[in-house]
């Protein structure tokens, strides 16, 4: 009996161990993502000029004059985006200077609510059914914020017939904000979108 | 799948003499290879077996067994483009492997200190597969048939205990939404009888 007990004993060791490592993200900037797509028919490399506002529009789902991120973030982002265009060979000039190309930057955030349960559905609701005494339900609850900042480029040129311009180039990046370095991994990202997307280079 | 296991079960009990012996073994499952690489290529070091069996004849078993594997994979921040459209990001890929048999095993010396033997298990691999990416999810989990062929050794420890290693080969059948995936586990334990 004792011999049994021991295996037993050891091959449940083993497992616990064996399940201790780590899985999964263990800092933020590991949720961080860079998605870019274009469109194939249009020509970047006969195009050479581009227009972008100073600042960033935050999309906040409200109708009203729009709303744009706080100077510092706002400058750090067009800064990031006007130094891999010129990289890439283009020139930023002003909107009415009949520019070939306008690149859009917006960013929104969104919080999501997390929340947990502590003895079952029916406790929330009816805490007088869970048995042991009337008490007040207890229910921790987390929140986690995403940022995503969309850079959006249209073709200036185009005459859609709904008024639109048409989407050349669409460069999103989405993280977990956090309470430091965001400007630094906003400018990385941003750097990222540029880097995955060579064919925005211009003659 | 649990009536078919039951009936093989039964099937195997009403074929069985009174006195057949009978044995429970609890295994580490070490898994690895197979097609499950094209999807992660890390060795599963979490996983164990679960099994139970009848004697009917010294060198015949028929029993049933479960188990249960998990392999997991963190894949580098890296750039992955379709057609148009590129992403960027680190990949983390998750795949749990649930096998429920019900085995035939023959054994090749009974009554020997060391007694290989080879075996067949028939039944499903429930296989549930994840990959995260940022904060979004993309799964899909499938019940698969499934057909284990397996060869190991018992070593007598004493006459209620041997020791078991083995190697299996778990093959998941393709379904109408799922190609076929297979895995390796070496298996490691202990069987009471």
């Amino acid at each position: 009996m004792r011999n049994k007990l021991f295996a037993f004993l050891l091959l449940v060791s083993q497992m616990v161990l064996w399940g201790c490592y780590l899985e999964g993200p263990e800092y933020t900037e590991e949720l961080d993502l860079v998605y870019t797509n274009y469109h194939d028919q249009f020509d970047f490399q006969s195009r050479g000029t581009y227009a972008m506002p100073d600042s960033v529009v935050k999309i906040t789902g409200e109708i009203g004059a729009p709303e744009y991120l706080n100077f510092v973030y706002g400058a750090a982002i067009t800064q990031a985006i006007a130094a891999n265009m010129t990289a890439l060979g283009w020139q930023r000039v002003h909107k009415d200077a009949s520019p070939d190309v306008q690149l859009l930057p917006a960013a929104w955030s969104t919080t999501t609510l997390v929340g947990g349960y502590w003895g079952g559905y029916y406790c929330w609701w009816y805490p007088y059914y869970c048995g042991g005494g009337w008490y007040y339900p207890y229910y921790p609850v987390t929140s986690y914020t995403t940022g995503t900042l969309v850079m959006t480029m249209v073709d200036a040129n185009s005459l859609a017939t709904d008024s639109s311009k048409t989407v050349v180039w669409t460069g999103a990046i989405n993280g977990l904000l956090g309470y430091s370095y965001d400007i630094d991994r906003i400018t990385n990202a941003i750097n990222q979108s540029f880097n995955q997307s060579p064919y925005l280079k211009t003659n | 799948m649990k009536k078919v296991i039951l009936l093989l079960l039964l099937a195997g009990s009403l074929t069985t003499p009174a006195v057949a012996q009978h044995s429970f073994s609890i295994q580490y499952a070490l898994g690895f290879g197979g097609t499950i690489n094209n999807y992660i290529t890390s060795t599963s070091v979490r996983g164990a077996t679960f099994e139970y069996k009848i004697y009917p004849q010294p060198n015949i078993a028929i029993g049933i067994d479960a188990g249960w594997n998990h392999f997991y994979e963190r894949r580098a921040y890296d750039t992955y483009t379709q057609g148009t459209r590129s992403l960027t990001g680190v990949q983390y890929r998750y795949a749990n492997a649930v096998p429920i048999f019900a085995t035939f095993d023959y054994y090749i010396q009974p009554g020997n200190k060391i007694n290989p033997f080879v075996g067949l298990g028939i039944g499903t691999i429930y296989l549930d597969r994840y990959v995260d990416m940022g904060i979004f999810r993309v799964s899909d989990d499938e019940w698969h048939f499934g057909l284990k062929p397996e060869a190991g050794v018992l070593v007598s420890l004493n006459p209620e205990m041997d020791f078991i290693l083995s190697l299996r080969f778990n093959n998941a059948f393709a379904t109408q939404d799922s190609d076929q995936q297979n895995f390796m586990t070496f298996n490691i334990g202990f069987v009471w009888k």
